[in-house]
């Protein structure tokens, strides 16, 4: 493919309805007769429902339905269905939905809550994962019975919702060997990290319409549309002819919109009204406690390396806090385990990967999916490997590289088009001036320090997680593409509109992506998540604009009495390769060419094209061998940092992240991306948690407590850079960058914090109470 | 039938009145409270810990609204007047009380800062309002109004408690008077979890009156005890002496000694403990008051 | 109550109740939906609209108070379908990308302009952090609000 727009940092397509604030979102839509919706929330982390009684909020003037699990007993989730819309007998963390209402007025449905009469009984509760797993208190007794794809592994006596195993080669005989040697060293290491929150800046929304037919739609926030609308299907128990979803733009998702959330309240309460609109609007409390946060980790870690530094052995241990419902969790721990260890290479692999039900708010996908976890653990390891053998912490990363013609830890061998760990870390290195010691600052008082850190993700997906385009031609040449991949601000509808332009050989500015997605209307698309999008979607892209140039050619073919072979499709016309004088203008081709007789052939050209992954398997439940990843993005991510040891304040000074991207589409979106990610990866480095009382509540439930990065925040200098290895698997040679740079930054911002003050801070966030406990221990 | 979409479920009647006379009568009653920026009373009114029968917004006042500074009788700040007003259009703010300037302009974010008003963040009487301990600092006084007359108290015994002072239902204050002791010095050091719009982990106003000539180092914290707290022991202690290590750390060690802090999500009681002993020293350090042998 | 302000120069008269916040009444009752809720307390800046000339946080202004008031929003911002050139700014510099907090950026930033022609990076940090962005990182914003007031001084 010649490439014309793809490369070119073209303005957003969305920038005009962005700024002008005609960008509709959920929450920016109504309808005559609207109705709106509360919900009542539990109060306790765990307890048996003895009561409930709703009799006196329905006797309320202006309240039209109030439903609870009697009316609405339906279980929901994505790979394990666990979790109930309602609260059945029990609730399992504060938030989880008890009773909702529907009534005339925002405020009317809130007076109503608090007329519905609950009684509990507090239920012990467990909030630690390893505790958890002790099995003492069973958060899902039920959970051998419930609907799971067959490739997650429970543990019911253990509040195991998937156990991930991964064996490759020999650990224990290398450890056992290990002992005997003298030029190997055992390092083993713990490593933490709490539950974090997306903050979204617009909250869950979902407005639901249920008419007198049986027939659903349900407009909502929604990153993956199509999934949506199956699993409203499966839960509800609606063909998916009836189920309609329409997802206008999404005021960012990071992984928490995708799925299933809280769509089922506002469902169950239209199918109690047919007929009219309710809509539910999560406040921004709602939407901490009550969608879905990142895992908490807990990870203990053990590695034989040479006293040279190579790897023999990496085993790994995760413990996942996966909150009251397994949710995204399940694939989340999965990932997580399969790609221990990361970007590098080790012969023998042993990793035991657990989702563990706690009675927390509940885990699910995040930015990262897994990877920030994981790597959290893996990169904090190598440097204390690293200072443990008196070497460099680069250098050794640099040895121990998952290269070209070396396996993963699935079993999957690395091509020279998989991508180029090394070239990132170089060129982090580089923009750091890693070589360079920081300049450090006159107060005696304050250290500067830098750091380093690796990485890799590929999109964890099913094996036939799939994507499907339709290029539609109009009158005039005009195209539109209906995709649905939701437009969540990653900036998809300019890069597909730019990679549609060069495949169709047509100007960018003829090219409308249609929103907002309408699953009636747009073609299947598995999800928007996992940075897959460019990369699958240009594989079915590719094929429908193959599509639709055929049918061109076809119908150009009979007109010029040239085979189809011999014509090309250029801007506004298509003509004969070695005639290029002689040409048909597209627009008199595109509807079916009209001779002037006025007899017709052809007709409207509409392109098709879809995809799935090629060639990957399930893998093996005992191994963790097979073929899981499509295609791998590495980077690598540089921080510079300065503490001020009598405070323990940390500022981040500088942060670079590069990756190899394959190629890059726009490089103004891109580094947008790389940037947005960074500073995403910076707060839960060093302030963003959730945090709970001792009861189990959490106490970080509004901005106000939940903090994340403001302007004020940012560092002084930002970098992102591109290092581009043809990526064989996508027509355009793409692949994702979305989540990844969010990755690696607590690691590189610890090693840094470790360059400048040596204290090693394992347990994320990094703050300033942590920072000055690590210095006296020290001893300074 | 009320339809839309709106997030207090309460119910309340809301007055603006003109005159004080006419406000501080309504306020008389039970259940009535006044506002001013409302920038705490909306949170609260959401979260439902407050539910007034009815608000009366005393912005319409036209004296709530003076400004004045002279040496002789020091500033008075109107309850109405609004942070961004003092920090952008009265220079004799950062001019004459630089650590009560470095404080209100930490407070919120520019948005917050248009609305906020000083007399509303010691009406709110959180341990965390940043700019109670400069004002402690400056010795201010608070004029307070009432159907039944005004009377003057010192700041310092306004406080009885989280959320809790002296006023009696109906009165208000009517202006904070802050005596003009000379030029000062000094600096609000505020440690939050990130920079800007944060309730602080824990404040600490150090103020040095006339500092060429008597050196009058004053103290005073924020989230560090139930209500913002002054430390005259170690002011006491510290007067007169020469700034060596061991006065400064005697000095900090009685303002730590003082503090009776609390773990919450913004950070951790020992966390806090220990900065009220780090952060004076620090902050005398970098005013170039004294040097650490180091 | 009934009241009367305007919005982006148009007058208005609205019904509205003691609790509901001026937000909730642009949004739901005037259907002027530029300003967001992000939140509902003063923390994330989504509903910044330019009250009486300062950029404040809409919801945390009980709706009678509006009453007499001149309010601004993003809807007022493009002039004769001409894109304002904070808005030109904003895309060259590619300053948003969900767009959800673009609305209350865009008041921020040119409330800033109108009082400081020619903001520092500090001030203009300093004008801005009462408005959350979780997508750009900000640093987009930074510059293009530096490119605006350049774009805005070649005009003037
Ligand atoms: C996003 C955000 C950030 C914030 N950041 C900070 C911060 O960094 N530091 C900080 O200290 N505060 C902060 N606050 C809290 C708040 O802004 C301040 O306390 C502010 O000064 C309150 O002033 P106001 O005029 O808005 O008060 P209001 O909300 O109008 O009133 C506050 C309280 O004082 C009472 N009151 C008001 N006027 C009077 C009067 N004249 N006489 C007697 N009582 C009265 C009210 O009844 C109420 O109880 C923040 C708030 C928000 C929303
Ligand atoms: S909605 Fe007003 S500041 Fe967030
Ligand atoms: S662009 Fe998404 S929050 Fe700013």
């Amino acid at each position: 493919m010649r490439f014309k727009y793809v490369g070119q940092s073209i303005p957003r397509v969305d920038a005009f309805e962005k700024v002008t604030g005609t960008a509709k979102y959920v929450t920016d839509m109504f309808f005559p007769g609207m109705l709106y919706a509360a919900v009542l929330r539990s109060p306790y982390p765990h307890a048996k429902i003895k009561k409930l009684d709703v009799s006196k909020a329905k006797e309320l003037k202006g309240v039209r339905a109030v439903v609870t699990a009697k009316e609405c007993p339906y279980k929901q989730g994505i790979y394990l269905v666990d979790r109930p819309i309602f609260a059945t007998d029990r609730v399992r963390y504060v938030g989880e939905p008890v009773a909702a209402v529907a009534a005339d007025s925002l405020d009317i449905a809130m007076k109503a809550l608090d007329l519905i009469e609950v009684e509990y009984e507090p239920l012990p509760a467990v909030f630690d994962p390893l505790e958890s797993m002790k099995g003492e208190i069973l958060i899902h007794p039920d959970l051998a019975s419930y609907d799971r794809l067959p490739i997650y592994n429970i543990e019911p006596e253990k509040n195991v919702f998937h156990h991930h195993k991964t064996r490759k080669g020999d650990v224990d005989k290398v450890f056992e060997e290990a002992k005997e040697r003298d030029d190997v060293v055992i390092v083993e290491g713990e490593y933490t990290l709490p539950q974090i929150y997306h903050a979204p800046l617009e909250p869950h929304g979902a407005i639901a319409f249920y008419d007198f037919e049986g027939k659903l739609t349900v407009w909502s926030s929604a990153q993956s549309p199509h999934t949506l609308r199956h699993l409203i299907s499966y839960a509800f128990k609606i063909p998916h002819h009836k189920v309609r979803v329409i997802a206008p733009y999404v005021g960012g998702g990071f992984g928490g919109k995708a799925g299933i959330n809280m769509e089922g309240i506002v469902i169950a309460l239209a199918m109690q009204v047919p007929g009219k609109h309710i809509k539910l609007i999560y406040s921004r409390e709602e939407d901490i406690m009550a969608t879905v946060v990142r895992q908490g980790m807990y990870a203990k870690v053990r590695a034989a390396v040479t006293k040279d530094g190579k790897f023999l052995a990496w085993e790994q241990m995760m413990a996942f806090d996966g909150g009251a419902y397994a949710e995204y969790g399940t694939n989340v721990v999965r990932a997580a385990g399969y790609t221990t260890p990361g970007p590098y290479y080790v012969p023998n692999i042993k990793v035991d990967s657990y989702g563990v039900y706690t009675n927390h708010l509940v885990g699910g996908a995040f930015r990262g999916f897994g990877h920030g976890e994981l790597h959290w653990a893996v990169e904090r390891h190598i440097d204390k490997i690293a200072q443990e053998l008196g070497m460099d912490p680069l250098e050794l990363r640099m040895k121990n590289l998952l290269k070209p013609g070396l396996t993963n830890a699935m079993g999957q061998k690395m091509h020279d088009h998989s991508g180029n760990v090394e070239a990132c870390l170089k060129k982090a290195a580089e923009l750091i001036e890693y070589e360079k010691p920081s300049e450090q600052p006159k107060d005696p008082k304050k250290k500067r320090g830098k750091g380093i850190a690796a990485l890799v993700k590929a999109p964890a997906m099913p094996t036939n997680a799939a994507s499907s385009v339709i290029i539609k031609f109009h009158e005039d040449a005009t195209v539109t593409l209906q995709v649905s991949i939701q437009e969540i601000g990653q900036g998809f509808n300019t890069a597909i509109a730019q990679m549609a332009a060069d495949a169709l050989h047509i100007p960018v500015e003829k090219i409308k992506v249609v929103t907002p997605i309408d699953t009636d209307t747009n073609p299947y698309e598995w999800q928007t998540v996992a940075s897959r999008a460019l990369w699958t979607v240009g594989n079915a892209l590719y094929r429908a604009a193959e599509d639709a140039l055929n049918q061109i050619k076809n119908i150009a073919s009979q007109v010029l009495g040239v085979a189809p072979y011999n014509l090309e499709v250029e801007d506004d016309r298509v003509y004969i390769k070695y005639d290029p004088e002689t040409y048909i203008p597209l627009k008199d081709i595109v509807m079916g060419y009209t001779y002037p007789d006025g007899h017709a052939i052809g007709g409207p050209v509409i392109g098709r094209g879809s995809f799935v992954p090629e060639r990957l398997t399930n893998l093996d439940p005992e191994t963790g061998q097979g073929n899981a990843a499509a295609e791998w993005t590495f980077g690598a991510e540089a921080a510079e940092v300065e503490v001020d040891t009598e405070t323990g304040e940390i500022k981040v000074l500088k942060l670079v992240g590069v990756f190899d991207a394959g190629r890059v589409v726009n490089p103004m979106l891109a580094r947008g991306q790389i940037i947005g990610g960074m500073v995403q990866g910076m707060g839960p480095a060093v302030f963003e948690q959730i945090t709970y009382d001792k009861d189990g509540r959490p106490l970080t439930i509004s901005f106000t407590d939940y903090k994340i990065p403001t302007i004020a925040d940012i560092p002084e200098e930002m970098e992102a850079d591109f290092v581009e290895t043809h990526e064989a698997t996508s027509a355009f040679g793409v692949r994702g960058i979305a989540e990844h740079p969010m990755i690696s930054v607590p690691p590189a911002i610890a090693a840094a914090i470790y360059n400048a003050i040596g204290v090693n801070i394992n347990d994320l966030p990094i703050t300033p109470d942590k920072i000055l406990k690590a210095l006296k221990e020290k001893g300074e | 039938m009320e339809r839309g979409e709106y997030m207090i479920p309460h119910d309340f009647s809301y007055f603006r009145p003109a005159t004080l006379d006419e406000a501080l009568d309504m306020l008389s009653e039970d259940g009535m409270i006044p506002i001013m920026g409302s920038t705490d009373v909306v949170v609260k009114l959401r979260a439902r810990r407050l539910k007034p029968k009815g608000i009366v917004d005393l912005k319409a006042i036209e004296e709530l609204h003076n400004f004045s500074f002279s040496k002789e009788n020091g500033m008075v700040i109107g309850a109405a007047v609004t942070m961004n007003e003092l920090i952008e259009d009265h220079p004799e703010v950062k001019e004459n009380y630089p650590v009560f300037y470095q404080a209100i302009k930490k407070v919120g974010a520019y948005q917050t800062r248009n609305r906020a008003t000083v007399a509303g963040n010691i009406g709110n009487s959180s341990p965390a309002a940043d700019s109670v301990p400069p004002l402690l600092t400056y010795n201010a006084k608070l004029k307070l109004v009432s159907k039944e007359g005004e009377r003057e108290v010192e700041l310092k015994d306004f406080f009885t408690g989280p959320g809790k002072n002296i006023l009696k239902q109906g009165e208000i204050i009517h202006s904070i008077i802050v005596p003009y002791e000379g030029p000062s010095i000094g600096m609000y050091y505020k440690l939050s979890r990130i920079k800007a719009v944060d309730l602080s982990t824990i404040g600490v106003a150090l103020t040095v009156i006339d500092p060429d000539g008597k050196r009058d180092i004053r103290i005073a914290l924020a989230s560090v005890a139930p209500t913002p707290l002054r430390v005259f022991e170690a002011e006491d202690f510290i007067r007169g002496k020469e700034l060596t290590p061991e006065v400064v750390e005697e000095f900090a060690k009685i303002v730590q000694r003082n503090t009776s802090p609390i773990t919450d999500s913004r950070g951790t009681k020992e966390y806090r403990y220990e900065m009220a002993y780090v952060l004076p020293k620090k902050i005398l350090r970098e005013l170039g008051l004294y040097k650490e042998v180091s | 109550m009934v009241i009367k302000f305007t919005i982006n120069g148009d007058e208005m008269e609205v019904d509205v109740k003691p609790n509901e916040t001026l937000l909730d009444v642009l949004r739901n009752k005037l259907f002027v939906t530029g300003p967001k809720e992000g939140c509902g307390n003063g923390e994330c800046g989504a509903c910044t609209v330019i009250y009486n000339g300062k950029p404040m946080n809409s919801c945390l202004i009980l709706a009678p108070e509006a009453d007499g008031a001149e309010i601004f929003t993003v809807e007022g911002l493009t002039k004769d379908g001409k894109l304002h050139p904070i808005q030109e700014a904003f895309i060259e510099e590619n300053a948003f990308q969900c767009g959800f907090c673009t609305p209350g950026f865009l008041m921020s930033a040119k409330a800033l302009l109108e009082r400081n022609p020619n903001p520092s990076k500090e001030e203009i940090v300093e004008a801005l952090s009462g408005n959350l962005c979780r997508c750009t990182g900000y640093d987009t914003i930074i510059k293009a609000v530096k490119k605006a007031a350049e774009k805005m001084g070649a005009r003037s």
